[in-house]
Formats: C-alpha cells, sequence, structure tokens
C-alpha cells in the first residue's frame, strides 16, 4: 500500500507479510514471554531473600562496650537545633528525638528524594 | 592581471577553503535542531546532562570540511572517527550502565517485588513496535533496533542500534534521547487518559526497610537469572549488576564512586558528543529517519501505556491497590519517569508521595529492556 511517493520511491510501505515470519509474531511473543520470565524468576529471588538474608546475616557479636561521648551529639549541638526548631516552629512543641545520619541514611534514595523535591519543575501547571 | 582580478581570485580561494561552499540546506537545519536542543536543555532544563553533548556534536557534525581534508566522523582515521568508535563498536553503553548500576538503588524494587512486573510489562511496547516497523518494510534487524527505543534507554538503543542496524545509528540515538528528555511532555497526557481520578488519588504502604545482605546478594543473583534465560544481555546487565555490587558491598567505595561519578561523565561525554556528530545531514535527512522518530514515540507511547495498563490489570486481583501511576515508570528512563509519576500524582494529591514506589518498576524497566536487548540481539544478530 502506497501511502507517500518519495523521488526514488514509496516513503511508507505497509505490508503484513513479515508479520508470519520467524522473525515476525513468533519472536515478538517469544521475548515478551522471556523478558515476563525472566522478571518472574527475580521476583521469586526477591520474595526468598528475606529469608535467605537472615540465614547468612552474622550473628550480631555481644559487646559489653557503652556508647562513647564520641557517638553521641555534642550538647551544644543540641542547643542549636531546638532553638531551631522553636524558631521555626514558633508554637508549643516537644522534641522526641535527635539523632545523626548513619550511612545507610545517606543513601541514594534519600538524597535522591531530597534532589526531587528541591529540583526544577517538571511542568508548568503543577500545583504548588 | 589587475590588481583587482588578484584580489578576486584570492578572495574566491579562501571563500573556497572555509565550509560555507559545502553547506547545504540540510546542514543548515541540523544546526539549528543542534541549537534548539541546546536551548532546551540550558533553558527548559530537558535533560541537560544528553542534549547539551548531542546538540553541540550535531552542530559539529553537520559543518562541512574542505574537500581533501578528512575531518568528519565517517572519515577514517580522523580524530571524531577515532572516539566514535566507542558508540560504534557498543563500547560506551556498557560502561554507562556501570555507572548507572553504582548509582541505583534497588531497595525499593527489594521491598515490593509485585511492582518488578510493571517494569515487564512496559516492554511490550518494545515488541509492539517492532512488529509495527515490520510491516512498514524496515529489516528485522532495523525493526529491532527501532522498537527498544520503546525501552526509553538511551544507552541500550545505541547498543542494540550498534549490533544490528548501524547504518541507522545516529537517528535511533537522537530519537531516543529526545524522547528520554521528553518524558515530562509525551507520558502525562497518556497517564491521565488511562487513569481515573480514583484510581490517581490511591495511596500505596510505605516500603519496608531493606537489608545490607538482601541488597548485596541481589546482583549477583538477578545478573544469573537474567543471563541465563537471555545470555544476550550479559555485556548490559553484567555491567550494571557488577556496578551495584560495588555499591552495595561498602567495600568497593573507591571503584563505586568514580563508576558513578568521573567515569559515567566521561562517558556520557564522549557518547552524547559522537551520537550528535554523527548526524551529518547528508547521512540524517532521510526518510527514513523520520519514519523512526514516529516508530520511535509510538514505541513510548505504548510502553508508557503497556505498563499502566498492566498495573490496573494487577489491581483487579490484589487486596492492597496499586496506584496505576506507577505502572508507567516501567519505562526505564530512569529516574525521570519516576519523577513525572509522583508530579502527576501529587497534581490530585499533593501529599501522596509516589516516587519511592515508581521507582521499584523503574529500574525494573531498566532490566527489562536490558533483557530485550538481549533477545533481539541474539536472534537477530546472526
Amino acid at each position: 500500500m502506497l501511502i507517500a511517493q518519495q523521488a526514488d520511491g514509496p516513503l511508507i510501505r505497509f505490508t503484513m507479510e513479515p508479520l508470519f515470519e520467524d522473525t515476525g509474531f513468533a519472536l515478538a511473543i517469544m521475548g515478551v514471554l522471556v523478558v515476563f520470565m525472566a522478571l518472574a524468576l527475580v521476583i521469586a529471588f526477591i520474595t526468598v531473600l528475606p529469608h535467605l538474608a537472615k540465614r547468612t546475616a552474622a550473628q550480631p557479636v555481644q559487646t559489653d562496650v557503652k556508647p562513647t561521648a564520641h557517638d553521641e551529639l555534642a550538647e551544644e549541638t543540641l542547643v542549636v537545633i531546638a532553638a531551631a526548631v522553636a524558631e521555626t516552629i514558633r508554637q508549643r512543641h516537644r522534641i522526641v528525638k535527635i539523632r545523626g545520619l548513619t550511612p545507610e541514611d545517606l543513601g541514594w534514595s534519600f538524597t535522591g528524594r531530597l534532589q526531587h523535591h528541591q529540583s526544577h519543575q517538571v511542568r508548568g501547571r503543577t500545583r504548588r | 592581471m589587475s590588481s583587482f582580478d588578484y584580489i578576486s581570485q584570492k578572495a574566491v580561494q579562501l571563500f573556497e577553503t572555509t565550509a560555507l561552499p559545502g553547506m547545504e540546506p540540510g546542514n543548515l537545519i541540523m544546526v539549528v535542531i543542534g541549537i534548539a536542543f541546546i536551548y532546551l536543555a540550558i533553558s527548559k532544563h530537558y535533560e541537560p546532562l544528553l542534549l547539551v553533548p548531542i546538540g553541540f556534536g550535531i552542530i559539529v557534525g553537520n559543518i562541512p570540511s574542505v574537500s581533501g581534508m578528512s575531518l568528519t566522523v565517517y572519515d577514517e582515521g580522523t580524530v571524531l572517527r577515532y572516539l566514535y568508535f566507542g558508540v560504534e563498536q557498543g563500547v560506551y553503553p556498557p560502561l554507562i550502565f556501570l555507572g548507572i548500576g553504582a548509582m541505583t538503588d534497588f531497595s525499593t524494587m527489594l521491598s515490593n517485588p509485585k511492582l518488578v512486573l510493571l517494569g515487564a510489562a512496559a516492554q511490550v511496547g518494545v515488541f509492539l513496535t517492532y512488529l509495527g516497523a515490520l510491516c512498514l518494510a524496515f529489516t528485522p534487524q532495523e525493526a529491532g533496533a527501532i522498537g527498544i527505543i520503546g525501552g526509553a534507554d538511551g544507552p541500550t538503543a545505541i547498543f542494540l542500534s550498534s549490533r544490528l542496524a548501524p547504518e541507522l545509528l545516529g537517528a535511533i540515538a537522537i530519537a531516543a534521547y529526545s524522547y528520554m528528555a521528553l518524558v515530562p511532555v509525551i507520558q502525562p497526557p497518556i497517564m491521565k487518559l488511562l487513569t481515573s481520578r480514583e484510581e490517581r488519588l490511591i495511596r500505596m504502604k510505605p516500603s519496608r526497610e531493606v537489608s545490607r545482605q538482601e541488597r548485596i546478594m541481589f546482583p549477583v543473583a538477578a545478573f544469573l537469572i537474567c543471563t541465563t534465560l537471555a545470555p544476550g544481555a550479559i555485556v548490559l546487565i553484567g555491567m550494571l549488576f557488577f556496578g551495584n555490587l560495588l555499591k552495595e558491598c561498602t567495600v568497593t567505595d573507591r571503584l563505586a564512586m568514580t563508576a558513578r561519578t568521573a567515569m559515567i561523565d566521561v562517558v556520557t561525554i564522549l557518547l552524547g558528543f559522537c551520537v550528535g556528530t554523527s548526524t551529518n545531514a547528508q547521512y540524517f535527512l532521510q526518510a527514513k529517519s523520520i519514519l523512526i522518530f514516529v516508530l520511535g514515540a509510538t514505541a513510548f507511547a505504548v510502553a508508557t501505556a503497556c505498563g499502566l495498563l498492566f498495573a490496573k490489570f494487577m489491581n483487579l486481583f490484589l487486596n492492597e491497590k496499586i496506584n496505576p501511576l506507577v505502572g508507567a515508570a516501567g519505562v526505564s528512563a530512569v529516574p525521570d519517569s519516576a519523577r513525572v509519576v509522583q508530579m502527576v500524582g501529587q497534581e490530585e494529591d499533593p501529599n501522596n508521595f509516589l516516587l519511592m514506589h515508581a521507582m521499584a518498576p523503574n529500574v525494573a524497566g531498566v532490566i527489562g529492556s536490558a533483557i530485550a536487548a538481549g533477545i533481539l540481539w541474539s536472534q537477530l544478530g546472526k
């Protein structure tokens, strides 16, 4: 079927024949099935992964070492944070917990979320 | 010879040694396109890390060289040709996958495994577009390279087209990266069209915490699973999971840091610039390129729709419903499509945070598109 004409031949030629060859429907269906099968196996593995991880996880070593002052936040830091919170909220409030970030907290997902909220507006019609 | 004739003769000689005599209208069109890419990157923030190198590369690739001088990416022995080697032989994309792996956090996917299926569903768009390209009389190899644009993964598209249809590499790369940059424009209308307001308001439970052991075991096991079924994906998937292992094992921080910063930046510059330089109007402005752009847009839209519709299908069987918007993140434009899910979701409910949920199908889409590329390569690359 000729849809448009170019100087040296048709611009668009439409044919159904290739669909019924080995590289047509057969390949497409096989491709979709393999992708689904591979990711289904990944899902199965992910589902049992927590149990596997628990088994392989090393037992925590019992120590009677108490946290040193080095692990705790300095009193001055706590005062500064409390002052900043009071200045921001300007209402009666209670700070329940203040703790330093662990390496896990500093993961990509956390910083990614922060960057996302600080990044450009993707669309102009976004309500803010 | 009068002094006037002498000056005229020299002026003509000078003119002939400039790029102006060889400048065709097509080159001017491409230069304008290159400038438009740079404008979109700088003013609209559309994938600036990609569009600036590509845009400038387009301008460089469309300045005609003087006859007798070998300068372009198509001439043997030129500097640009050597740089282009990494694109032509598929060297750069796996290196980019290494960097992507080193910056990807699979935790959200590990904490909600059912969302992985959405990454698989979006790959249906790849194979539907492949069939569409076959109907338009592309060869199976060309159709495979075009279809993978629906995977919304630039490096994968470049890798596969360099293996299957190197003559279409420029058009496919530009189409793939253009549509990746246009994710915030292409996806929202499809997402709104295929979902009701009630569906967009669905809130999902927060993800569980994933242990370090899980995050270390996952890349090794997932690599074995994926490449056993699709060995063609060894290069891309292997580098992706290798990079992720470097990150998660925490004993190779220096390597992971290099992979996700300096190395991926260097390769992105080279890849983007070289792809841009390969778009000389003489080779690029052809009827096939237009078809590739149309099919690429179709692939992207179909992949988005497949992810969304599959999420709705899954909701028929799930007690804890998933917000179908996250299905749109099954295309592997990381993290842009997840961002778009977040933005569209927040338009309905500003307190609904879908970003981390959308990251699950998003990274699953990366794996899915690499597997799809591996299948197409192994079946069509003979």
